[in-house]
């Protein structure tokens, strides 16, 4: 692109037009460094004397341009020998500066959009639920039930206690369930083991215990809690 | 056919077609894996536009479009099967595809960008996978959204946020099944397009990838056969077989549908994803809880993509210039997929 052929820039000087892309559509690229002079009309036509373009074409191979917003050839300010950048340097480093600022402006509006904006609450706002009677939750046994918008659990332990933890496995999030013939909290994804007494992980990926939540029962109904 | 040469440049590339060819060697066979690929990939788009007539993206709705295209929609099951199976089908020709090109070193210069373009299709095809099996919202496929959005969302920098934006909010809902939804049908079919015209563009600019060994034989032992007709219309006779597999499949074992998921019910006994993420399902089951100062799903997450990342670099590590590399290169493929083989196979089993 910075090799201008003289009779590529004669035939633009012609049509007088300056802004496509292809070849010899850029104008001035390099030309300055030698002075050849260069313009533009109102209606973004390119005027610039055939000696320039013609010298342009033997300089920029000697003197390379930079283009770019870092500190080598940025466009705004002069280089080292007080020489103004070109048009044709200047938008090549405004451009993509440009295009980077607009694609920014345009991916905040996108991310706000797409950004959840907390329609549903990640703690349930329940405070306590009733999950039924004692009666039909017998020692050794253990229950799932929604607290709010959390899943829970409870157990009825063999030595007579009633346990309810939240019922996300602490691992990868699945659904956990008790299970009699083990006397565990076990996880059907990845087989972690929590202790129906304590939700203390046992065995398995779980790293952590589960959620505890606490238990009443009142009047042979068993209310939940947060603990 | 002069009024449309004239326009479309018909004769020139049916000279491309005619001058194109293709090596005869042993591993010949693995040419078709990307054509069927291909066939299967037209398959996927055809059956998911007609199932889109139907699906309906809601909470309430999705699992009973699903039963309403399985058993009242004319002919329904029939697509739906075919778009179930032939996902299935496309993720193993595609696995098939990429460890024969691996093996036959077609990473190498200058196709890498063919490498990598392939390798992006397949993880797009994964995500065609992961976002397809939440749709029909049964209760496997929620809890394998819930699982695969849990392990993003432990990934660092990033990873909470991908992971709430993908989800749409804190729990799984309306807001995971409806991005899930625009993600499968148009975000991911928009990106796969484009990809698949490059990839293809690279294949016609480089030609087909030869082996070593045949690259090594004298110019006369080494034979070819013309693309056009020659491979090309083998390629429709392949195309044809595993269409008619496909078929059988399908009439045979049409696909079912579970329960709809309940969100606050426990995860289903026997829960398992699909096969082809069987492998880090039962890898993720072997990492303990910590590793170290780690969490341990994130360790463990971090090594599979470890284990990965060397399909990335390996066009820059065997280039060719080094047959100790480039054993290096086959072992470490070697181990790759028979770790993928036999963790899926323990996965399948346990």
């Amino acid at each position: 692109m910075e090799d201008h052929k003289p009779e590529e820039k004669s035939e633009k000087h012609e049509h007088g037009g300056c802004g496509g892309s292809g070849s010899g559509s850029s104008c001035g690229s390099g030309g300055d460094a030698k002075g050849g002079s260069s313009a533009c009309d109102g209606n973004g036509g390119c005027h610039e004397d055939k000696s320039s373009s013609v010298t342009a074409s033997s300089t920029s191979s000697a003197e390379p341009v930079t283009s770019g917003c870092g500190s080598n050839g940025g466009c705004g300010s002069s280089d080292s020998d007080g020489e103004k950048c070109s048009r044709s340097q200047f938008l090549r480093a405004a451009v993509p500066c440009v295009g980077g600022v607009w694609a920014l402006m345009a991916a905040y509006p996108i991310y706000s959009y797409l950004t959840p904006n907390g329609g549903d609450e990640p703690e349930s706002k329940v405070s306590s639920v009733n999950i039924g009677d004692i009666k039909d939750l017998p020692p050794g046994s253990g229950k799932n039930f929604k607290f709010g918008s959390m899943p829970a659990l409870i157990t009825h332990t063999k030595d007579g206690e009633l346990h309810a933890f939240s019922a996300v496995c602490t691992h990868l999030g699945c659904t956990v369930q008790f299970r009699p013939e083990k006397d565990l909290i076990w996880c059907a994804c990845h087989g972690g083991c929590y202790d129906p007494s304590s939700g203390k992980n046992v065995a398995g990926p779980p790293p952590k215990p589960l959620l505890a939540l606490k238990v009443e029962v009142v009047k042979d109904k068993i209310i939940v809690s947060k603990a | 056919m002069g009024w449309l040469d004239e326009r479309l440049g018909l004769e020139a590339a049916f000279k491309f077609a005619q001058k194109k060819q293709v090596p005869i060697h042993k591993n010949s066979v693995w040419y078709y894996a990307g054509g069927i690929a291909l066939m299967l990939m037209v398959i996927q788009f055809a059956s998911g536009i007609l199932l889109m007539v139907y699906y309906v993206p809601g909470l309430e709705a999705a699992h009973a479009s699903i039963l309403r295209i399985n058993s009242q929609v004319d002919f329904g099951w029939f697509f739906r099967s075919i778009h179930s199976w032939g996902a299935n089908l496309l993720i193993a020709v595609l696995v098939g595809h990429l460890f024969s090109a691996y093996f036959m070193k077609a990473y190498r210069k200058p196709r890498e960008f063919t490498w990598y373009s392939g390798l992006v299709l397949l993880v797009i095809c994964l995500g065609f996978g992961f976002t397809g099996y939440l749709l029909p919202w049964d209760d496997v496929s929620f809890f394998a959204t819930k699982i695969g959005l849990d392990i993003a969302s432990k990934m660092p920098v990033f990873g909470e946020a991908a992971a709430s934006l993908l989800r749409g909010g804190h729990n799984i809902g309306q807001g995971t099944l409806s991005r899930f939804f625009v993600i499968h049908v148009a975000v991911l079919p928009l990106l796969c397009l484009g990809l698949m015209g490059l990839h293809l563009l690279f294949v016609q600019m480089h030609g087909m990838s030869e082996p070593g060994y045949f690259k090594k034989l004298e110019a006369a032992k080494r034979t070819y056969e013309k693309f056009f007709p020659n491979f090309f219309l083998k390629d429709v006779l392949v195309w044809l077989l595993a269409l008619n597999g496909l078929a059988a499949l399908v009439t045979l074992y049409p696909w079912g549908l579970g329960p709809e998921a309940d969100p606050f019910g426990a995860a289903p006994i026997g829960i398992k994803p699909e096969w082809y993420f069987l492998a880090p399902f039962q890898f993720l089951k072997l990492v303990p809880p910590q590793v170290g100062p780690i969490e341990g799903e994130l360790f463990g997450a971090l090594l599979m993509v470890l284990a990965c990342s060397g399909m990335v670099i390996v066009p820059f590590f065997d280039k060719g210039e080094s047959a100790d590399k480039a054993k290096i290169a086959t072992y470490y493929g070697l181990v790759l997929l028979l770790g993928i083989i036999a963790f899926t196979i323990w996965g399948a089993l346990s």
